[in-house]
């Protein structure tokens, strides 16, 4: 049978497992093509030598970008939390030595905030520091005022999280393969 | 694999988690590797583009539907690397490096340090391996692809007419030509039995 489009067609949909029904040469067409995919199968097969997959994963490494462990990524939430809380108390807080002027908005109260100047903040923020001494928090509020809040007890705990090692990702490629 | 396993290391590597490309490279590696070396003749080619398509697949890994099978998704990316190699190979001018191969896919650096690679077991396994190679490489790109695809990426022929965009009759007429010339040529020119 010279095998036409139609036929290698109809074979092909048989070959893939579809459910079709054959004439006797499309099934000796079929036939012969899946002996001869056996035949050929695996001579096809060539060793990936275990230093080429060790050179591959290696540049897989250093292409993709560095991933953090969910307790690295969970150290720059509590930082970022820490850094929201800060500034929301700096700008919700209302110092006991100044009254807030009735009926001014917040942003013009803010603007009030930031034009005080620099020295005459220093005792609000060093009653602010104290309050929220559990983080440490850099944290600017506009180009005039900077605010630097230090907190000893939270650096540590991310200090002794960071020393925590990577895992020995290279005990797996020294198994033979 | 078992597809809850799959489609857990599928979602890790696409997390970025390290475990999980590298459970699909020690999975997936060495077929990748050796349609990549069959379809280049080449192990240093073959080498790199599975860092490549490594690379593609966990970049693209939120591209994959995860109703489809993963093989011949996967192996539609390698297919596609193997079209721009060949492309660029052809079109880009000769030179050579201390990599570049000779048809016995010896290079420069080979001939100075020796052998770069593990001698195959066995000289007629090594023999049929280049055999197999220099059949390959008589046939034209699309049919080799196809067989290729067939053997290493497992897939249907649906799924490879979908690849190369042709119908699905001719997907299996060139491989059914392709295979009857691997057979001849392997005979006639190595006396391979195949």
């Amino acid at each position: 049978m010279a095998p036409t489009h139609d036929n290698y067609e109809q074979v092909a949909r048989f070959l893939d497992g579809e459910p079709v029904s054959l004439t006797p040469p499309q099934r000796a067409l079929a036939e012969e093509i899946a002996a001869a995919e056996r035949s050929l199968g695996a001579k096809l097969d060539a060793d990936l030598p275990p230093a080429a997959l060790h050179r591959i994963y290696q540049r897989i490494q250093t292409a993709l970008p560095s991933r953090r462990p969910a307790w690295r990524r969970a150290r720059w939430v509590s930082a970022t939390a820490a850094v929201a809380a800060a500034l929301a108390f700096a700008l919700l807080w209302q110092p006991q030595t100044e009254s807030r002027p009735e009926g001014l908005a917040r942003a013009e109260y803010v603007q009030a905030f930031l034009d005080v100047p620099e020295g005459g903040l220093e005792a609000e923020v060093r009653e602010l520091s104290e309050e929220v001494a559990e983080y440490h928090v850099g944290l600017s509020v506009g180009e005039t005022v900077g605010l630097e809040i230090a907190v000893d007890a939270l650096e540590l705990e991310l200090g002794e999280t960071a020393e925590e090692p990577d895992p020995d990702v290279w005990g797996f490629w020294e198994d033979p393969l | 694999m078992d597809p809850e396993k799959l489609r857990a290391i599928i979602h890790a590597a696409g997390s970025g988690r390290e475990h999980g490309y590298r459970e699909i490279l020690t999975s997936y590696g060495p077929r990748l590797y050796g349609y990549f070396y069959r379809a280049t003749g080449s192990r240093h080619d073959a080498e790199d583009l599975v860092g490549e398509v490594m690379l593609r697949l966990v970049r693209r890994l939120g591209d994959y539907d995860e109703q489809g099978r993963f093989e011949p998704w996967l192996f539609s990316i390698a297919a596609n690397l193997v079209r721009d190699r060949i492309r660029r190979a052809t079109t880009r001018p000769a030179s050579a490096s201390l990599d570049a191969e000779s048809s016995d896919g010896a290079s420069l650096v080979d001939s100075v340090r020796g052998p770069r690679w593990p001698v195959e077991a066995g000289l007629d396994r090594a023999d049929l391996s280049e055999a197999l190679n220099a059949a390959l490489d008589k046939l034209d790109a699309p049919a080799r692809g196809m067989v290729l695809l067939r053997y290493f990426g497992q897939m249907s022929f649906k799924e490879i007419a979908e690849v190369f965009q042709c119908p699905l009759g001719t997907v299996l007429a060139k491989v059914h030509r392709a295979l009857k010339a691997l057979r001849v040529t392997l005979e006639r020119d190595y006396g391979a039995d195949t």
